[in-house]
C-alpha cells in the first residue's frame, strides 16, 4: 500500500497555481457530463461576465465535452487496457479568460482525420469557418463532420490547441485546449 | 395524428406537437444523449402531417396554419442538424401550398441565438421565418 498522505496537497497546490476552478478525472458518461455541466452553470452564475459571453462559454464547454464522447477510445466498445479509459477535463479561470482543457485516449487510426480537421479549422478566418459550418451541417449526422470544433472556433474566435501524445502502437492521448474570453 | 408532448429534461427540450390545439413548440436546452433518437420522430411527424393538411384542404377548403415556435436557450451542434431538418419539413409543407411559418424566439441579450435562426432560415428561403425577442 502506498503511503503518500500528502500527495493530495501537492495536487491541490498544482491546481491552484494553474487557476484550475474545476476538474474531473474518470469515466465520461452522458450522466457525468450532465452533472459537470450543472457545476459549470454555477461557475457561470458567480462570474461577472456579459450574458452573451456566458452563453458562449457554456456552449464551448458542452462542445468540448461532446467532443470527448465523439473521439474516445474507451467509448468505442473495443477491447482496450483498463488504464486507457480515463478522461480528464479542467477549467481554469484567469482575469480575462477561461481555459478549457480535455484529455482522453484515442485510437491511432482516428488521429490523421481528426488532426487534419483541427488544422483546417485553425487555418480559417470567421467567414471561412461559417462557410465550412454551412457545408458540414447538411451532411449526414452519422459522419459528424467536425461541426463541434467548427462551432467552438466560431464562438471563441481563438485557435484550438491540440496534441496527440503516443502511448502505445494503437493508442494516443488526445489533448485539446480552447480559450474563451470573459 | 397523435400529439407528441414531452416535458423538458436537463438535456432535452420541451416539445409540444399538438394538432388538436394547433400548437407547435420546441423550447429549452437541447443536447440529447442520442440526438437522432430524440429528433427523428419529430421530423417524421411533420413529414406525415402533410397528408392531414391535404385532407383538410380537400374537405374543408382550407388547411390549418402550421406555426412552430422555437424558444431555445441552448442547442449543441449535433442538435443543429435536426433543427435544420425541421425547417426543411416546414418548407416542404409550405411549398405544397399549405400555410406554414417558423417563429424563432431568442433572449434579447443573446444575439448568437438570433443569428442561429437567421442561418437556418437561409436554407429555406421561401419559408416565412420571423424573430421574436423575449
Amino acid at each position: 500500500m502506498s503511503t503518500e498522505p500528502l500527495a493530495i496537497h501537492d495536487v491541490y497546490k498544482y491546481m491552484n497555481e494553474r487557476r484550475i476552478v474545476m476538474s474531473f478525472l474518470g469515466d465520461f458518461t452522458h450522466k457525468v457530463v450532465t452533472s459537470l455541466l450543472s457545476s459549470v452553470k454555477k461557475i457561470i452564475d458567480t462570474t461577472e461576465m456579459d450574458f452573451q459571453l456566458k452563453k458562449r462559454f457554456y456552449a464551448v464547454v458542452v462542445e468540448c465535452l461532446d467532443n470527448i464522447s465523439r473521439h474516445n477510445y474507451a467509448l468505442e466498445g473495443e477491447r482496450f487496457p483498463e488504464k486507457h479509459t480515463s478522461t480528464i477535463f479542467t477549467i481554469s479561470e484567469f482575469d480575462d479568460h477561461f481555459t478549457i482543457q480535455t484529455g482522453n485516449y484515442i485510437h491511432n487510426k482516428h488521429v490523421p482525420l481528426l488532426s487534419q480537421r483541427l488544422e483546417k479549422v485553425n487555418s480559417l478566418d470567421k467567414e471561412g469557418l461559417k462557410a465550412l459550418y454551412r457545408e458540414k451541417i447538411t451532411e449526414s449526422p452519422q459522419s459528424g463532420g467536425g461541426l463541434g470544433i467548427i462551432d467552438i472556433s466560431i464562438r471563441t474566435g481563438c485557435k484550438i490547441s491540440f496534441d496527440f501524445k503516443p502511448v502505445t502502437d494503437d493508442i494516443s492521448f488526445f489533448v485539446l485546449q480552447t480559450i474563451v474570453s470573459k | 395524428m397523435d400529439a407528441i408532448l414531452l416535458e423538458a429534461t436537463q438535456t432535452t427540450p420541451k416539445v409540444i406537437i399538438d394538432p388538436a390545439s394547433n400548437k407547435f413548440e420546441i423550447s429549452g436546452e437541447s443536447r440529447p444523449e442520442n440526438t437522432a433518437k430524440f429528433f427523428a420522430p419529430i421530423v417524421s411527424w411533420f413529414d406525415g402531417y402533410r397528408s392531414v393538411l391535404y385532407f383538410q384542404k380537400n374537405n374543408f377548403g382550407k388547411s390549418k396554419k402550421v406555426s412552430i415556435d422555437f424558444k431555445l436557450e441552448y442547442f449543441n451542434s449535433t442538435s443543429a442538424k435536426f433543427i435544420l431538418d425541421i425547417f426543411y419539413q416546414l418548407e416542404k409543407i409550405h411549398k405544397e401550398g399549405y400555410e406554414a411559418e417558423i417563429i424563432w424566439h431568442f433572449d434579447a441579450r443573446d444575439t448568437d441565438m438570433k443569428e442561429s435562426g437567421e442561418e437556418f432560415s437561409k436554407y429555406v428561403p421561401s419559408l416565412p421565418v420571423s424573430y421574436n425577442e423575449f
